[in-house]
């Protein structure tokens, strides 16, 4: 009576056990067979981004130009006859969300390729993952270069921006600097960038490096203990909120001289950073990943109208462009994959870049190579000026020295 | 102090586990043991739970490594769920520091196995040492109560998890440190990596369900349910309430040496109120003081979030509506339902007439 | 050293009165809120809104606190009554429920881009000997806080303030000699959420507030209240300034990447020796 049922369980495992040993039993990921999410007339593709949470804002905008660029894409017979189906998953800007996320993507809704995911603390947790998968990573958004076969960065890194924006103020005579930093990703982006670029440099000092607690609007200290250094020059590495709230402090202060924020930080082309600056953000210089200041560029006016007719929030924010930009390529180079869509020819193809880059205008061109660095696919960082109440570009896409 | 005097009178009147009702008083809503069982029904309880256990040691056969992972990520939050409840729900501290030292079991096993020793080690290892920094936590604990060794155990875990951003050297600060995967020979890491979790998290149910429900269980409600009178039992009663602050510090440990494994990447941030919110919802949900709570509050937590998922912006909203909601219809959590509905009149009859037959 | 010390003060200002609001509740209602920050951001991001439609700064100021009145009585009604017998963890739990959702419904509605409240003063300073500048907001924040503190412990001399500590020292007794616990609830909560409304108002005066900025604001109110042991307005509102303070002078001479780590310093510290808060209050009751 009471044996039964164990020994039905018994039985059913082992059965489970014979019939489906090979979802277990390890297999060496080779990129030589034929690739999940491909059929003959559809291509998936997916992505994990912070649409709730602190991170709402840059979720939206990244989940818009996704969404745009696969609509014109689709509209047009999608990528060499295959439609483009998009899968985004909401991680509300949580670490072990994204990393469900991934394996979500990869296992139950298996895509072809994760394309332009987010979430820059989070995303490092999934790199064993990708690497046993062998699924393509393209275009994530600023992490930290893992140096994997499947990843590549399409968008100058924060530090890239950090370095650019340090050769700047060299050109312009400025030997003092001061860094504000937050304690986390953002922090040691920054202290790359010193740590490559100072040495450069010889003439220029860092005379002032605070750390500002992630999450605190308490900016004072920071901002006090930096003026008294008489700095001629200030780069930020914290979010949004605390950029305008430094910039506020500083100007009040009677600080002039020329103060940065990478692209995240300072919100470029938008109104995220220097709407709550107010009268403190004119002169206020952010990086530049993506050209969504300038107004003479065909590319970028092309975006801009679908943009505008987008159903959505932060259709026309900076990371819609970037996303849309990163679908492109991606488009571009399956296109030039020809029938051969496996993961060993997608990495080669990619990997020759370098010889052949992708164009669009709209980011600086995209030109990866082999490991260990060529998968860092974009090396040159713009820079953006805020003036007279709107965005210009102060200094065009330029690799750092 | 009329709450005192309630308790008390709660307590004199049903002995601790052993009724239903009458401890609704108590600082925590409180439930009795599942298992007030007689012998043939836990035989019955065994039998379940090997057949559960079977269940589950199947998963990675039949499923794709997302619900894998999925599962995975619930039986190491059921675990520490178990530690979290332990400590407020039997022992009934509401100690605030256990997302910390979910943590220091996370960069405990990773820090180890870089210096070479073995992962499976590290469990133990990093479990004592979360013990240890438990019972330092706990010491206020013998001159707190209530909010009070809330906020004191909240700030306790706060600077624990400062300390892991400012140990640059060994953790990487806030930046974040990478795991080494420890994995069996011959099948996938993910497959692994679960039968891991479930072998470890059966070993802890079982250990935990035998102290329980035994004499160190009933101590323990006891000393939770006579509040402040425990004068006269003196020492042993605060013996008692830091052994709940260590023993649900080691089982949070062991608990994170296993997220480590599973997020592969870990940085200080993930510790916070943020990680700590979701497991007070786990405790809450699968019922303060309940056995099997903590297996059903993380399936719910995990699984809810899941769901959420197409509700797009709307999601975070929902979290916290559902969590009132669920908190005004039933304070006792969800498995209190279970409970009311058991309680009701209509199987009292039922009851009735088992015996009666 | 002066500008430390104002700004110091200032941002003590905002956490002593958001401490006080927590003590207030936590007197009369024995709920410790932690949505105490976030209830002052919705009546803030009204008060925003109205300010941006183009009513006039004193009405919006005016709408701000009886907004956040209004959140703390439907707030203490509709879900923490009922919940006061099944002790104290499902109330916790509750405010920590209500956190997140009226965080979500901020992000819903106003998005989640950092806003100011600007007042007239807003961006004005005085200029004093030595090149130093100190804010006008800055001012506001110190002299309003001051009042706060003042009005709060006026109120807790008059009868309802006399009856509200009677039902914290006794619920059975305060019942019998005719005190309405209910009333006194609502009335506490009113003032919490007044309180709080007034905090984070003066934050977005002079800095920025956000769906973020409620994280780190409700723990260092927190920690005021543990000062004051949770029932002592005074030590509260001396602790919440010297923590302003202190925190001023580590971030200026240690490091600004430990002030958060002195903030939890002095928690644990004050909890260890002095569980009752560094200035003996009235204690109310027996925890």
């Amino acid at each position: 009576m009471v044996r039964r049922p164990f020994f039905v369980a018994v039985a059913a495992v082992t059965a489970m056990f014979a019939a489906a040993c090979g979802n277990v039993a390890s297999s060496s990921s080779s990129g030589g067979e034929t690739p999940p999410g491909i059929t003959d007339d559809q291509i998936t593709i997916g992505a994990t981004l912070p649409l709730t949470g602190t991170a709402a804002v840059s979720g939206q905008g990244l989940q818009a130009g996704m969404k745009i660029a696969v609509d014109e894409l689709n509209a047009a017979g999608g990528i060499g006859g295959r439609k483009i189906n998009l899968v985004i998953l909401d991680d509300g800007f949580t670490a072990d969300r994204v990393v469900t996320n991934v394996r979500r993507l990869v296992s139950q809704d298996k895509v072809y390729a994760v394309v332009a995911p987010a979430g820059s603390q989070g995303l490092p947790g999934t790199w064993q993952f990708i690497a046993q998968n062998g699924t393509p990573v393209w275009g994530p958004i600023s992490p930290a270069d893992p140096k994997q076969r499947e990843v590549f960065l399409l968008s100058a890194s924060r530090a890239t921006q950090g370095r650019v924006a340090i050769d700047y103020f060299a050109k312009q005579g400025i030997t003092k600097i001061a860094v504000i930093k937050q304690d986390n990703d953002l922090g040691v982006s920054m202290k790359q960038a010193l740590d490559l670029q100072l040495p450069k440099h010889p003439e220029m000092q860092l005379v002032a490096d605070e750390t500002q607690p992630v999450g605190s609007t308490e900016v004072s200290v920071a901002v006090n203990n930096v003026l008294a250094k008489q700095p001629e020059a200030v780069l930020l590495a914290t979010d949004n909120t605390s950029v305008a709230l430094i910039l506020k402090a500083l100007r009040a202060q009677g600080f002039t001289g020329p103060i940065y924020a990478d692209q995240g930080g300072g919100g470029t082309g938008g109104p995220s950073t220097v709407g709550p600056a107010g009268d403190a953000a004119e002169g206020f210089i952010a990086g530049m990943q993506a050209d969504v200041v300038s107004t003479d560029n065909p590319a970028v006016e092309h975006w801009r109208e679908l943009a505008k007719k987008y159903d959505g929030e932060q259709g026309e924010s900076g990371f819609s462009l970037q996303t849309y930009s990163f679908v492109m390529a991606f488009a571009e180079l399956v296109k030039r994959l020809g029938d051969d869509l496996s993961y060993d020819n997608f990495v080669k193809t990619a990997e020759n870049l370098r010889n052949d880059p992708i164009k669009l205008g709209t980011i600086p061109d995209i030109e990866c190579g082999p490991l260990p660095d060529g998968h860092d696919c974009v090396i040159s960082a713009g820079l953006a000026k805020y003036t007279g109440g709107k965005w210009v570009v102060e200094q065009q896409f330029t690799a750092p020295e | 102090m009329s709450e005192t005097a309630q308790q008390v009178a709660a307590a004199k009147a049903v002995p601790p586990g052993d009724g239903p009702s009458g401890l609704a008083g108590a600082g925590i809503a409180a439930n009795t043991v599942p298992g007030r069982t007689t012998g043939g029904s836990s035989t019955r309880t065994g039998i379940i739970a090997i057949i559960v256990l079977l269940a589950l040691f199947a998963v990675p056969f039949v499923a794709n490594t997302y619900v894998v992972f999925v599962v995975s990520l619930t039986l190491v939050y059921a675990v520490s769920t178990l530690g979290f409840n332990l400590l407020v729900g039997w022992s009934g501290q509401i100690g605030l520091a256990h997302a910390a030292l979910f943590a220091v079991g996370a960069y405990g096993s990773a820090i180890g196995v870089e210096y070479g020793i073995p992962f499976l080690l590290t469990i133990p290892l990093a479990g004592i040492v979360a013990a240890v920094l438990a019972l330092v936590i706990g010491f206020p604990a013998i001159r707190l109560r209530g909010f009070f060794l809330a906020i004191a155990t909240l700030a306790l875990g706060m600077a624990i998890v400062e300390l892991l951003t400012m140990a640059r050297p060994l953790t990487g600060g806030g930046g974040g440190m990478s795991v080494n995967v420890w994995s069996l020979p011959g099948i996938t890491t993910a497959a692994s990596t679960y039968f891991v979790v479930l072998a470890v998290a059966a070993i802890m149910f079982f250990l935990m369900r035998r102290a329980l429900l035994g004499r160190f269980g009933r101590t323990l409600q006891a000393v939770r349910d006579l509040g402040q009178l425990t004068g006269s039992l003196g020492v042993s009663a605060l013996r008692y309430r830091l052994v709940a602050f260590a023993l649900s510090g080691f089982i949070a440990a062991v608990a994170g040496t296993l997220y480590g494994q599973l997020q592969t990447f870990i940085f200080p941030a993930m510790f916070q109120m943020n990680l700590l919110v979701p497991m007070l919802v786990m405790v809450f949900v699968g019922g303060a003081g309940s056995m099997w709570g903590p297996v059903v509050g993380a399936a719910f937590a995990i699984v809810l979030i899941e769901f959420f998922q197409d509700l797009g912006d709307q999601q975070a909203i929902a979290y916290g509506l559902v969590l009132m909601l669920a908190i005004s219809v039933l304070p006792g959590g969800l498995t209190s339902l279970a409970r009311r509905v058991g309680d009701s009149r209509f199987m009292a009859r039922l009851r009735r007439r088992e015996v009666a037959e | 050293m002066l500008q430390t010390i104002v700004s110091g003060l200032e941002s003590g200002s905002w956490f002593a009165l958001l401490g006080l609001a927590i003590v207030v509740v936590m007197k009369a209602a024995d709920v410790p809120n932690f949505a105490m920050a976030e209830m002052g951001l919705v009546a803030t991001y009204v008060g925003i809104s109205l300010a941006a439609a183009g009513v006039p700064f004193w009405i919006a100021v005016l709408a701000t606190l009886i907004t956040g009145a209004v959140i703390g009585v439907l707030i203490d009604i509709a879900l923490m009554r009922r919940l006061s017998s099944y002790g104290h963890f499902p109330l916790l739990l509750m405010t920590i429920g209500l956190t997140l959702a009226l965080n979500a419904v901020v992000g819903l509605i106003w998005g989640h881009d950092p806003r100011s409240f600007p007042a007239p003063w807003t961006g004005a300073a005085v200029q004093i000997g030595g090149g130093v500048a100190i804010g006008v907001s800055q001012i506001v924040s110190i002299i309003v806080g001051l009042i706060g503190a003042v009005a709060i412990t006026a109120f807790f001399r008059t009868q309802v303030g006399a009856q509200m500590r009677a039902v914290a020292e006794n619920r059975s007794t305060a019942r019998l000699i005719g005190v309405s616990a209910g009333r006194l609830s609502a009335i506490a909560w009113a003032v919490g959420g007044f309180i709080a409304a007034v905090t984070v108002m003066l934050q977005a005066q002079s800095a920025l507030v956000s769906t973020l900025s409620p994280a780190s604001l409700i723990i260092y109110g927190f920690v005021a209240a543990t000062m004051g042991g949770f029932t002592s307005l005074l030590g509260t509102f001396v602790g919440g300034l010297a923590l302003g303070v202190i925190q001023q002078f580590v971030g200026a001479y240690i490091s600004s990447a430990v002030q958060f780590s002195v903030a939890l310093l002095v928690v644990f510290l004050v909890l260890i020796l002095r569980p009752e808060g560094f200035t003996k209050g009235m204690v109310l009751r027996d925890v």
